[in-house]
């Protein structure tokens, strides 16, 4: 069944898309399948002819909503100032009447990140075994694909300091002496963290370097217990039931401190993103962690010789227009070098469980990305967002690259070493 | 219900991604950036190479259906809409470029402009027509719509940017023409063509070296009229900005409340200035402009680096675009007439607004008499809706009475076939159908767009008696047998001076205009670079007339650039009006360099038609027979 919408309102917003086409080139499927439905007026124009009872969702109309990521690249490109309401109203009816993703007839859950972070790196040995080397294009299609997927495209990064500090001294020719940033200031300001479940689990070592950074800044943590998933993956996917009631929760867990503190600190744009826009807690206290960097006294940090190519999430530039912060924050780095990539507003093909639903396009989308990353001459790629972490860091191994992600805290957090 | 046949064949063409028959592709590809919709298609195809669009095209003759090419679908006239039943043929995965080197580029039809122009900087390079639509529409729509934008002032439109090309005539056969190709030069009618006469696979593109400098004034106006009378007094004044731009009050406002670039919104009218070359030179155009304008009592901005010049421009692209901040519809005009009668147009504009009770919101790419006014309505009313159409056709009966063409850049489609009648001459209108009809026997090559059914209905103005200065048009009008000294001192009397007129003082214009290949002129222009109108006597002795005294005009072929190198045997010349330019113009536009063809590449002349077209002026064979045409009989 089609949930209710509000027709009049939505067919209001509707007029104010003049069709000019200016959205095409920002968007992420039009790019990968050449083909307008695909696109985001494409998308615009079967939107009006279900809201105008021209047409009853078909399932080739389903399937262009459907495959919408949600990236908000096309309401930047617009000069008209197309409300995200609309594009979040396709995908929702085209998902409310379909199932969601899942892998091997699981469903992905938040609360089976923990298992996967424990058997994503066993499962990519097995897939290794059975496919070879290139087991990610082998498992590109097939029943293994949303597996192969699931598994691919984990956000992985250094859990131990020490290793991650191998891997960049690998990249600048530093010997590092520390493992750890000096010993934190007196603390200036208090924030609340959102853990997050991918960035508490998978990326946990991030997180703490993380905290070591905004210690660093002077900035005393507040982790209040209880939290969960923002509630992203299940809005997203159809579910807004079960993403309401992780608001709910949230909302008990971090209202009370977030009230105190004033800032609740979101290292997932994804997450940042559903946190103010879901108002789980009054969304001007929502800050995204490279913002809230970007104006701390951090450390000195020493010389790096590195070339490095952001990639910035999408919900962080086209939801929160963050795009100046970590490129600030990076130009901090003495002797580093930023280099910008070809379309880099465009999408990675990431979009949470999308890379599951849609394995094939998400990946065709993830290679396109990383091959014009890798043509930007960098040495490096950072970004501050798990599933653009797990999506491209899959895609530049698919293409046989020898670029290598990192998230933006952990390039910082070596910086700040000696 | 299309033949499965067909589909299952062309999926064996293009594999199974490469059509798309559902019927939400359909309801998609039934719509672009006008607004209209004229049919729904039975299918899409995206080919990736010109031996797959050929094959389509063979399709297509084989099931009998009609075919449209498509870019991005930003097409403001419908030139790219399909009939009902129609195959779309979109190009937007031929993207590749090959560099051939410093002056030239081949590209892909389904290559963005803005794509092409960011790779050609990495080497200093620049593709120079600009439309605002740049960052989506494809090289191919470009072509199809010779599309203009603000910095074709200085440069010119597409037309003079395109070396040569490939392209699948409607017979199915792949053909090349221009650069490297022996015969006459097909391009110019090409160029334009809105897909009419076949399918471009390849663009071969010239590439303009980026500026040294740039300067940028942004102008405060009191009035609409006194935007257009500036306009005016900085062309006379020998001057030639890159750009010169007006926007009249309600579009500012706008443009404001979308982008908030702080401009000044008391404003009745902004000008955006800029010049652009040699840095020396840049500064004091930029000064000297200065000056006239804050004698006519303007106040003058200048961007005070690349970034504030960038903001402004993307104001200025995306103006359009925002009007749906204001008005769900609108219809955007396109008409062009001479720059002197500019301050008669936007007064009479705005008359036409305030007796139809309409709001318009107008830009201008006013150096080259070019009017968007867009005339804002809701579908929704009725009522509304009428008089809004009706205040549009009043804004064109205006510009075709002050000599203007009904469409500068953004083609005739389907939008203006029923005015296009008012504006062409009957001769002229009848050896375009003659035209059409020998490259598209078959009438299913985009049917239904740019020629109207109805016969042409203007009197054609009388030909040239001698060599005077149109100062409205700021051109020369000369009968063919002026010679180029007299045509060179009639420019040079108002500081100007003709593109391509070099040459021995007593050859005469029309036998300069005939005999030089377009492939053979200097790197200072050609004459028909700046060709406005023509008048000819065809060989069975019918009086021709094409083109108007504006510099940007899109409405049917364009006759007077095909006629330019063909010699004698299409048509004896009586007459020309040719655009006089200051001589700060400069700009290199150096066909004639060696640039190398892709290794791959192959001549194949359009054989059939070449001949068809010299049946077509000369049916009896009075006239010469071409002696341009290497290699052929």
């Amino acid at each position: 069944m089609i949930p209710c919408f509000d027709n009049n309102r939505l067919d209001d917003l509707l007029q104010s898309c003049v069709q000019c086409g200016l959205c095409l080139p920002h968007c992420a499927t039009y790019l990968a399948t050449g083909s307008e439905t695909q696109s985001p007026r494409g998308r615009l124009v079967l939107l009006g002819d279900v809201v105008h009872g021209k047409a009853v969702l078909t399932p080739s109309i389903r399937e262009a909503f459907d495959l919408c990521l949600g990236c908000r690249a096309c309401e930047t490109a617009c000069p008209s100032g197309i409300e995200p309401a609309l594009l979040e109203a396709a995908r929702t009816m085209a998902r409310s009447v379909m199932a969601p993703p899942s892998v091997v007839g699981l469903r992905l859950r938040p609360e089976s990140l923990p298992w996967l972070s424990r058997a994503g790196a066993l499962g990519e040995m097995c897939l290794r075994i059975l496919g070879g080397r290139s087991w990610r294009r082998r498992f590109a299609d097939g029943a293994l694909a949303p597996l192969a997927r699931l598994i691919g495209t984990r956000p992985v990064s250094p859990q131990p300091s020490g290793e991650l500090i191998r891997r960049l001294d690998g990249l600048t020719g530093l010997k590092t002496e520390r493992d750890s940033l000096y010993a934190a200031p007196a603390p200036t300001t208090t924030a609340t963290l959102f853990r997050g479940c991918v960035n508490g689990t998978l990326l946990s070592g991030t997180q703490s370097r993380l905290v070591e950074l905004l210690s660093a800044g002077g900035v005393a943590l507040e982790v209040p217990d209880h939290q969960t998933c923002c509630g992203a993956l299940e809005a997203h996917g159809g579910d807004p039931a079960a993403a309401e009631v992780r608001r709910r929760r949230n909302s008990e867990a971090l209202r009370g401190s977030v009230v105190k503190t004033g800032t609740l600190i979101v290292e997932a744009a994804g997450c940042g993103l559903e946190l103010k826009a879901s108002a789980t807690v009054d969304p001007e206290h929502v800050v995204d962690a490279v913002v809230l960097l970007d104006q701390l006294v951090l450390p000195p940090r020493r010389r790096l010789e590195l070339t490095v190519v952001v990639h910035d999430p999408c919900h962080a530039r086209h939801g929160q227009g963050i795009v100046d912060e970590p490129r600030r924050l990076l130009a901090g780095i003495p002797a580093l070098r930023i280099v910008e990539p070809e379309e880099a507003d465009v999408c990675c093909g990431s979009g949470g469980g999308y890379a599951l639903a849609h394995p094939e396009l998400s990946a065709s989308m993830g290679l396109r990305k990383a091959r014009l990353l890798t043509a930007s001459g960098a040495d490096l790629v950072v970004t501050a967002n798990p599933g653009c972490l797990g999506q491209v860091r899959d895609a530049l191994a698919t293409d046989s690259s020898d670029l290598e992600i990192l998230p933006l805290t952990d390039l910082l957090w070596y910086a700040c070493l000696s | 219900m299309t033949d499965r046949h067909l589909v299952a064949a062309l999926r064996d063409l293009l594999g199974p991604d490469g059509v798309l028959d559902d019927a939400a592709s359909q309801r998609v590809y039934a719509r672009d950036a006008s607004h209209l919709e004229v049919g729904t298609p039975s299918l899409i195809t995206l080919p990736r190479n010109t031996e797959e669009v050929a094959g389509i095209v063979r399709h297509c003759l084989d099931a009998d259906l009609p075919y449209v090419a498509r870019g991005a679908g930003t097409g403001l006239s419908g030139g790219a809409l399909p009939t009902d039943g129609a195959v779309v043929i979109s190009l937007c995965r031929l993207r590749d470029i090959i560099e051939l080197g410093p002056g030239a580029v081949c590209a892909g039809p389904g290559v963005t402009n803005g794509d092409l122009d960011r790779r050609l900087a990495r080497r200093g390079g620049s593709f120079a027509p600009d439309p605002s639509s740049q960052d989506a529409s494809t090289i191919g729509g470009n072509i199809a719509e010779n599309a203009g934008g603000p910095h074709c002032l200085k440069v010119g439109t597409t037309v003079r940017h395109v070396r040569g090309l490939t392209w699948v005539d409607p017979l199915g056969e792949i053909r090349t023409t221009g650069a490297g190709t022996p015969g006459w030069d097909l391009t110019p009618l090409l160029v334009g063509s809105e897909g009419t006469l076949g399918v471009v696979t390849v663009a071969d593109l010239v590439v303009t070296p980026r500026d040294e400098a740039t300067a940028t004034l942004l102008v405060y106006v009191t009035s609409l009229e006194d935007s257009a009378r500036a306009v005016i007094t900085l062309l006379e004044s020998g001057l030639l900005p890159a750009a010169l731009e007006v926007v009249d009050g309600p579009m500012l406002a706008l443009v404001e409340r979308a982008f908030a670039f702080g401009f000044r919104t008391d404003a009745a009218a902004a000008m955006i200035v800029e010049f652009a070359g040699p840095a020396d030179r840049v500064a004091a155009d930029a000064d000297a402009a200065r000056v006239l304008l804050e004698q006519a009592n303007a106040q003058v901005l200048v961007a005070v680096d690349d970034q504030e010049r960038l903001a402004l421009w993307r104001c200025r692209k995306r103006a359009f675009g925002a009007v749906g901040r204001l008005s769900p519809n609108y219809v955007t005009m396109d008409v062009a007439v001479p720059v002197g009668c500019l301050p008669a147009m936007v007064t009479a504009v705005q008359d036409i607004a305030r007796r139809y009770d309409v709001e318009v919101a107008t830009a201008l790419h006013a150096g080259d008499g070019n009017l968007h006014p867009g005339v804002m309505y809701d579908a929704r009313d009725e009522e509304l809706t009428r008089r809004a159409h009706k205040a549009a056709d009043a804004i064109i009966e205006a510009a075709l009475s002050l000599n203007g063409t009904v469409t500068g850049e953004h083609g005739v489609g389907v939008e203006k076939l029923h005015v296009l009648p008012r504006q062409l001459d009957p001769v002229a209108l009848e050896i375009m159908h003659g035209l059409r009809r020998l490259a598209d026997p078959r009438n299913l090559c985009n049917p239904g767009k740019l020629l109207p059914g109805e016969p042409g209905a203007a009197v054609p103005p009388p030909t040239p008696q001698a060599t005077r200065f149109d100062r409205d048009a700021l051109a020369v009008t000369a009968p063919a047998g002026a010679t180029l000294a007299e045509v060179r001192r009639t420019a040079a009397a108002h500081g100007l001076r003709i593109a391509g007129a070099d040459g021995p003082d007593d050859e005469t214009l029309g036998h300069a205009f005939l005999n030089r290949r377009r492939t053979a002129g200097d790197s200072r222009g050609r004459l028909s670079d700046g060709v406005l109108q023509v008048w000819a006597r065809t060989g069975d002795g019918r009086a021709l007339h094409s083109g108007r005294p504006v510099v940007k005009n899109v409405a049917g072929y364009d006759l007077p650039r095909l006629l330019a190198g063909t010699g004698g045997s299409l048509v004896t010349l009586e007459g020309l009006m040719l655009s006089a330019r200051p001589e700060s113009d400069m700009s290199p536009l150096d066909r004639s360099a060696a640039v190398p063809s892709p290794a791959s590449w192959v001549p194949r002349p359009a054989d059939g038609f070449l001949e068809g077209m010299k049946a077509l002026f000369d049916p009896d064979g009075v006239l010469p027979p071409p002696q341009g045409l290497e290699g052929r009989p």
